[in-house]
């Protein structure tokens, strides 16, 4: 059946590419039709080649749009065409927004690059106390020491104030390097600039944003404000797949990243932002920065080396400037960044000897470098090709796929490898047969990201798993006794323990009786099921409590509530939040202590969101078993919680 | 026999000097023989006797629980008729990011546990700094003595433990003897908080560890006991243990190596009372041979001759040795105390009575044998002949064979000391053995530290490597492979060297097919012989079938250079050739060397991310370190070579300049006390002559100068004499002591500058030690002297 589906895909999208949907552009200038012709042809044999349903390009040059337009579906199967107005997050392109909107406040007297950022957000504060050490440019140009955890990548979050709430977190991070003498690359350093934006303007990151470099750009179907995704109606991208994509649920996003990755732009819209870089800082009769200032966000300021086969480069040295890479190409210096939006993506590159810039936005995830062309290759030759210059390979890997191997597993070892892991994140993944027997498949969840790949032993204990992203290295830990006991590795990474099947036996299933939710429940555990909602207790034990509900509220706002909502209770020490991914769902979770009289109970709560709708389980047990608790009922319930909301939305409580 | 004891208490008051000196050298001996045989006997007695007090468990298992069920194994071990008594279940988790204390990283890693409400059937915990409590209060730490001991942590101290949400601070609430935990290094270390708040700090998807405690009825069962669980389980079991062997070894292991070095030296200094005892007698015979001849003929049978010396010191000895065994007594329960002190225990008098009793049976028998065979000279004495001639004569004629016409561009006192010190060979010799026997004392103590520290900047002959930096590769967005990384490192000028040092674990196939054992090894690749991996025997590994064996577990599996060994790899099964041992003090002298194309045969695809990197002469490490993070940015951190090992270095030679510092302080002592005597009764015997000197012009001063000048040229000709010895027998009799921890070929390095400030220390000890003494020739009348 999937067979099927990824056939009739790809005949669609061979049908669809000599269509070549050509949507009216904003272009001012006429270039060669030649010219215009080959980019086009360039364009729809590169459509044709990828997986992804569809992207959207804009070429600029001089004072001039001269090229955009949209190629293939906005989404897989479905009829609505990328267009240049097509609204696409570009990922950490948006970093280099950010650098224009703090270089504007450097131009205004309000910021100085090299003064600390504590001048600007007294409150910031690191572990090891350096925060003071650290300067705005450092911040500009990744060089502060802050490491990347991205732990807010899967926060729910999505008030005005999860940046300040994300940046006054760094409280608890020491920094891995000294401010300022080697790269470390962070979406932390562009939320603390996010965060000073908003300290120092009074206005909100996205506000500010739309205000003074949105606005004036004329860039209409931009913006990182999450109440306009609706109205613009923004794209929400695809998931990879083996051989295919599969369309993103509609709310994947990171609220406290906003200032380093999560801007949706479209292509005409780039195109504005390209010729104000292109032009000095003016646009039309808007000067959003001084010449000086722009050349300062190109200007290489910190090394670094490249070692991504999707750049074609295998450690070759570039340098950071403000937002930007700055490296070799073609015999030419370049300036570009990419964005990885997990499910969607962007790439521009600036040739500022030429004057002209390209940009392309994809409508799904970034692609294996060894099988698809990458978007830098295509960005860098659309400025070949609008000078007329023959197509080059940088920008395509300069090795082979170091994965590429002849080795064949016996048919007869697959069944030990299949299972379900369990890393030490929170994670799952299933690894089963495929539909013909004849080799494996591994699913990774995590929240609202989904791995798929086939997996390719290169031996007995390594395997690569392959899908249309690339290729992820699992080893298996086997013992002498033949056994596969867990793995290392694959595509979220980590340490992976097989589960032993006969554990399972512990537990039952259990489910609504639409349908809508299901899990495992330990067997010695009794469940009440009222709708969707439901109280579970240990069949001899019952003040240790586990109570589910279905409700229509985002779990940000109820997790808000439950934490500064507790102020005034009994508590005992402080209220403790965190999201996590478990199982195929990212959870809010809160936990707290209370004392009533000689009673002392913990409680934890754990939100997570499907469809709009809200899932709430709150587990109550008297003081000291929290743990245990967790432990042996709350995490076989989240591990494989199943959320598939039906009908309307509930009337909220 | 009333007579033989009067006469032998009338010697002792008699020759008070002497007397003084024998005894101080049996006191010291004595200290020294049952302060190593206590120490090294005794070592455990401390852990033995908290381990009995807080019920400490025989074996504790950690596991996961996606694994294996609590119950179901915790039920296994409740039905064993051996088990005594099974514990809690306590929620755990390790933890692979380090804590920081007052903004310091600390090099132990921890296993956060959850203790519970009510008290255990065993494992209890004592509370020693701190409120008493059952469990940590919410958002408090309880922490083991050990790492409050290394670290100076005291209850009210923050400690900021990496949790899901970054840095959590939490209150140090108490600092406890942990029965498990509490070892100077055991790392990791587990630390305790108030029950279910692991939940509240750390991602649930983590909470997956339990642990309980097994405590047997009798922990000589352990082994066979486990054998019957591993049996249980098929053969294998994925959690990890701590048996109660491993417990001992955190606790004494370093300790035991310490009391054999005070053992070996203990023997030292019976020789040096053997050698006092021998030289006391005979010059005692040859003094009192008149008295003896006197004795003979009033009726005295040969037999109460000898008598009289045996009984004399055997009274000496009734004294000294009872002395010697108080101040052993003491410094073994203050040394234990000091050295155990993580267990809060001390060691009883009680409990060191009875080697003390022993020690004193023992050692008056071994002096009263010894002295009966030394006196049998006086029972050859003739009366006749002794009456009239005397002996004294004899020992006056001795010459000292030195000619004063060859010594006149010398002082006169220099002159006497000269003469005096041909003349008293005896003498001279125990009081140069005693300072030989110091200053080998004092050389092990510099050139022991000056090795340990050393080892920071020579890591490879403690069988790691020799390079300078240490490089992670990482990064994670922006990395570099490991081909490119070799192959840039190797185009530098201020590179010489650069080779991976990944750490890895394999399985070792045993031969006589009994089962499997991980091993943990080094996968080494590069310029292996550059970054100076060194091998004892044979060669480091060059092609994929080959590896080295590190030489303990070169012994532990029976191999030599030649033979193979198997290893399952990745689920690979490999048999390798081994072609080298190596010596290493890491993981006691366990290990494998092996290349990265072993590895690749079963990983393909298998990087190392680990190097390290020999520098050019010229080359600050730091600025190298700089400038490669400026350069590859987030792709690689550097850490100077001996960072990960510092922190635990610091801890052993703690412990290692303590007891070495104890034995040079007591030969030095004994050096001191051997001079004092040594003066005394050389002033004592030729009063006369001082007073001759002193009547012929000699100022007071000179005659004191004659007395110390001797003194001094004895101690440096000993001196001399020890350091030639130290350079010839150190390296083997180190190796001997240290081959426990796989140094088989001890890597000595002398401190010659240390030794430069020692000698001069030992000369000024000796020195004073004539010195004091000497004083009293400035007493001397001549008149009464000569009248004498």
């Amino acid at each position: 059946m999937k067979q099927q589906v990824q056939s009739n895909y790809l005949r669609f999208i061979q049908t669809f590419m000599f269509m070549a949907i050509l949507v009216p552009g904003a272009a001012r200038a006429d270039i060669d039709p030649t010219i215009k012709t080959d980019i086009d042809e360039f364009l729809v044999e590169h459509l044709r080649t990828i997986p992804v349903p569809g992207f959207s390009v804009v070429i600029a040059r001089g004072n001039d749009i001269v090229f955009q337009q949209g190629y293939g579906l906005e989404v897989v199967n479905e009829s609505s065409p990328m267009t240049s107005d097509s609204s696409i997050a570009i990922g950490s392109l948006t970093k280099s927004f950010t650098a224009v909107a703090v270089m504007q406040l450097v131009e205004q007297g309000k910021v100085e690059l090299d003064q600390s950022i504590q001048i600007y957000l007294p409150w910031f504060e690191t572990a090891d106390r350096r925060a003071k050490d650290i300067t705005v440019r450092h911040l500009l140009i990744n060089a502060s020491g802050i490491p990347s955890e991205d732990r807010w990548l899967y926060s729910r979050d999505i008030s005005e104030s999860a940046i300040e709430k994300g940046v006054r977190a760094l409280r608890n991070n020491r920094l891995v390097r000294t401010p300022g003498e080697s790269f470390q690359y962070s979406n932390e350093n562009w939320s603390i600039l996010g965060a000073m934006i908003t300290e120092i303007t009074g206005m909100p990151y996205s506000l500010y944003l739309q205000k003074h470099v949105l606005n004036p750009l004329e860039m209409t179907r931009s913006t990182t404000s999450l109440d306009r995704f609706e109205d613009m109606n923004v794209l929400y991208g695809h998931h990879p797949d083996v051989d295919s994509v599969t369309p993103a649920k509609p709310r994947f996003l990171a609220s406290a990243l906003p200032a380093g990755s999560e801007l949706r732009v479209s292509a005409k819209d780039m195109g504005h932002y390209l010729l104000m870089l292109l032009n000095g800082g003016k646009y039309k009769r808007e000067q959003l920065l001084m010449p000086e200032s722009v050349e300062a966000l190109h200007e290489p300021s910190i090394d670094f080396v490249v070692n991504m086969p999707d750049l074609g480069a295998i450690g070759q040295q570039a340098s950071y400037g403000m937002g930007w890479i700055v490296m070799e190409m073609d015999n030419r210096t370049v300036v570009h960044h990419g964005g990885d939006a997990i499910v969607m993506g962007s790439w521009t590159l600036l040739d500022l000897e030429q004057g002209a810039a390209a940009s392309i936005l994809y409508g799904g995830p970034t692609l294996d470098p060894y099988r698809f062309p990458a978007k830098i290759w295509v960005v860098n030759n659309l400025l070949h090709l609008l000078n007329g210059k023959p197509i080059t390979s940088a920008g395509l890997p300069v090795d082979t796929d170091p994965t590429a191997n002849d080795y064949h597993l016996p048919q007869t070892l697959l069944d030990r490898y299949v299972g379900t892991y369990l890393s030490e994140s929170g994670y799952r993944m299933q690894t089963k047969k495929s539909s013909d027997g004849q080799s494996l498949i591994t699913q990774v969840k995590p929240g609202d990201i989904r791995h798929f790949g086939k997996l390719d032993f290169i031996s007995e204990s390594s395997a690569v798993s392959r899908n249309i992203s690339g290729a992820a290295v699992i080893n298996f830990i086997i013992t002498p006794g033949q056994q596969v006991t867990g793995a290392v590795g694959g595509r979220v990474g980590g340490t992976w323990q097989k589960r032993d099947d006969t554990l399972l036996t512990n537990l039952r299933e259990s489910g609504s009786a639409d349908g809508s939710v299901a899990f495992l429940l330990p067997t010695n555990w009794t469940i009440e099921w009222t709708d969707n909602n439901f109280i579970a207790h240990h069949s001899t034990d019952t003040e240790i409590q586990i109570q589910g509900h279905m409700s229509g509220s985002a779990a940000a706002k109820l997790v808000e509530k439950l934490k500064y909502g507790l102020s005034d209770s009994k508590l005992i020490g402080d209220v403790q939040h965190r999201s996590e991914s478990l199982g195929n769902f990212l959870w809010e979770q809160v936990m707290w202590g209370t004392q009533e009289n000689d009673n002392v109970t913990h409680q934890l709560e754990a939100f997570t969101e499907a469809a709009g709708r809200t899932y709430q389980i709150s587990a109550t047990t008297r003081y000291g078993d929290l743990t245990r608790l967790a432990r042996e009922v709350l995490n076989p319930i989240l591990m494989d919680f199943e959320f598939e909301p039906q009908g309307p939305l509930e009337h909220e409580h | 026999m009333h007579a033989v004891l009067l006469i032998a208490v009338a010697n002792l008051k008699r020759k008070k000097g002497q007397s003084l000196m024998v005894g101080s050298i049996v006191t010291l001996s004595v200290l020294l023989l049952f302060t190593g045989l206590n120490l090294i006997r005794e070592i455990e007695t401390p852990f033995e006797q908290m381990y009995s007090k807080q019920r400490g468990s025989h074996l504790v298992l950690e596991f996961d629980t996606r694994i294996y069920r609590p119950n179901d194994v915790k039920s296994w071990w409740i039905a064993r008729p051996e088990v005594l008594s099974v514990t809690d279940t306590f929620e755990c988790l390790e933890m692979r990011e380090t804590a920081y204390f007052n903004g310091v990283e600390l090099s132990t890693f921890f296993n956060i546990a959850e203790r519970s409400l009510n008290p255990t059937v065993h494992d209890d915990l004592r509370i020693i700094k701190g409120e008493p409590s059952t469990y940590p209060e919410s958002g408090s730490v309880w922490i083991p003595s050990a790492l409050a001991n290394s670290s100076s942590m005291v209850p009210g101290d923050i400690l900021e433990i990496p949790t899901a949400e970054g840095l959590q601070p939490f209150i140090v609430s108490a600092v406890i003897v942990d029965p498990r935990n509490s070892a100077p290094f055991g790392n990791p270390t587990m630390i305790w908080i108030t029950p279910g708040e692991l939940a509240y700090y750390f991602p649930l998807s983590r909470l997956n560890e339990v642990m309980f405690g097994v405590r047997l009825k009798n922990p000589n069962d352990t082994d066979s006991v486990w054998s019957e669980f591993i049996d249980h389980l098929d053969g294998i079991y994925s959690g990890k243990i701590l048996t109660y062997k491993d417990i001992v070894y955190r606790y004494t292991a370093p300790f035991g190596i310490m009391a054999v070095m005070l053992i070996a030296f203990s023997v030292l200094a019976l020789l040096v009372t053997g050698f006092t005892i021998y030289g006391g007698i005979t010059s005692s015979i040859l003094a009192d041979f008149k008295v003896i001849g006197i004795l003979r003929a009033q009726g005295f049978r040969p037999d109460d001759v000898r008598y009289v010396y045996q009984i004399q010191y055997f009274l000496l000895a009734l004294v000294a040795v009872p002395i010697g065994l108080l101040a052993g007594i003491f410094v073994v329960q203050t040394s234990l105390t000091l050295l155990m002190s993580s267990t809060g225990e001390s060691v009883s008098f009680s409990i060191l009575l009875i080697p003390a009793v022993a020690t004193l049976i023992v050692f008056l028998i071994a002096i009263y044998a010894l002295v009966g065979w030394v006196a049998r000279r006086a029972e050859a004495v003739q009366p006749a002949d002794a009456i009239r001639y005397g002996a004294a004569s004899e020992t006056k004629k001795q010459s000292s064979g030195l000619s004063i016409q060859r010594l006149s561009a010398l002082s006169v006192p220099l002159i006497i000391a000269l003469k005096s010190m041909f003349q008293q060979r005896r003498r001279v010799l125990f009081l140069g053995i005693t300072v030989i026997f110091t200053t080998l004392a004092g050389s092990l103590a510099v050139d022991l530290n000056h090795t340990f520290t050393y080892m920071m900047d020579d890591l490879a002959l403690f069988g790691f490597d020799g390079g300078d930096v240490r490089v992670t590769r990482g990064g994670k967005r922006f990395s570099i492979r490991h081909e490119q990384f070799m192959e840039e490192m190797n185009q530098r000028d201020d590179v010489v060297a650069i080779a991976t040092w990944d750490f890895m674990e394999a399985t070792v196939m045993l031969d006589d097919g009994s089962g499997t054992e991980k091993l943990s090894g080094t996968l080494i690749d590069g310029d292996v012989e550059g970054a100076d991996f060194r091998i004892m025997a044979g060669r480091n590994p060059v092609s994929p079938n080959e590896t080295a064996l590190a030489v303990n577990s070169a012994k532990t599996y029976s191999k030599e250079v030649g033979d193979s060994i198997r290893f399952y790899l990745n689920g690979h099964e490999q048999s390798l050739e081994v072609v080298g041992i190596y010596q290493s003090i890491n993981n006691g002298g366990q290990g494998f060397r092996l290349l990265l194309d072993t590895l690749r045969a079963a990983n393909p695809l298998a990087a190392p991310i680990q190097y390290t990197i020999v520098l050019a002469d010229n080359v600050d490490p730091q600025q190298f370190m700089t400038d490669l993070e400026a350069k590859y940015g987030e792709a690689v951190d550097a850490q100077l070579a001996n960072h990960f090992i510092k922190d635990q270095m610091t801890a052993i030679m703690k412990a290692m300049r303590m007891t070495n510092g104890f034995l040079a302080i007591i030969f030095l002592s004994a050096s001191a006390i051997v001079i004092f005597n040594s003066t005394l009764m050389t002033i004592a015997e030729n009063r006369q002559m001082f007073g001759i000197l002193k009547t012929v012009g000699m100022t007071p001063n000179q005659l004191r100068q004659s007395v110390v000048y001797g003194v001094v040229v004895q101690a440096i000709i000993a001196i001399v004499i020890s350091l030639f010895v130290w350079q010839i027998i150190a390296t083997s009799l180190l190796s001997v002591l240290f081959s426990g921890i796989g140094l088989v070929d001890f890597p000595l390095q002398h401190d010659y500058l240390a030794t430069m400030v020692m000698v001069p220390l030992i000369l000024m000890v000796c020195f004073l030690s004539a010195w004091f003494p000497s004083g009293r020739l400035l007493e001397l009348n001549p008149k009464n002297l000569i009248v004498e």
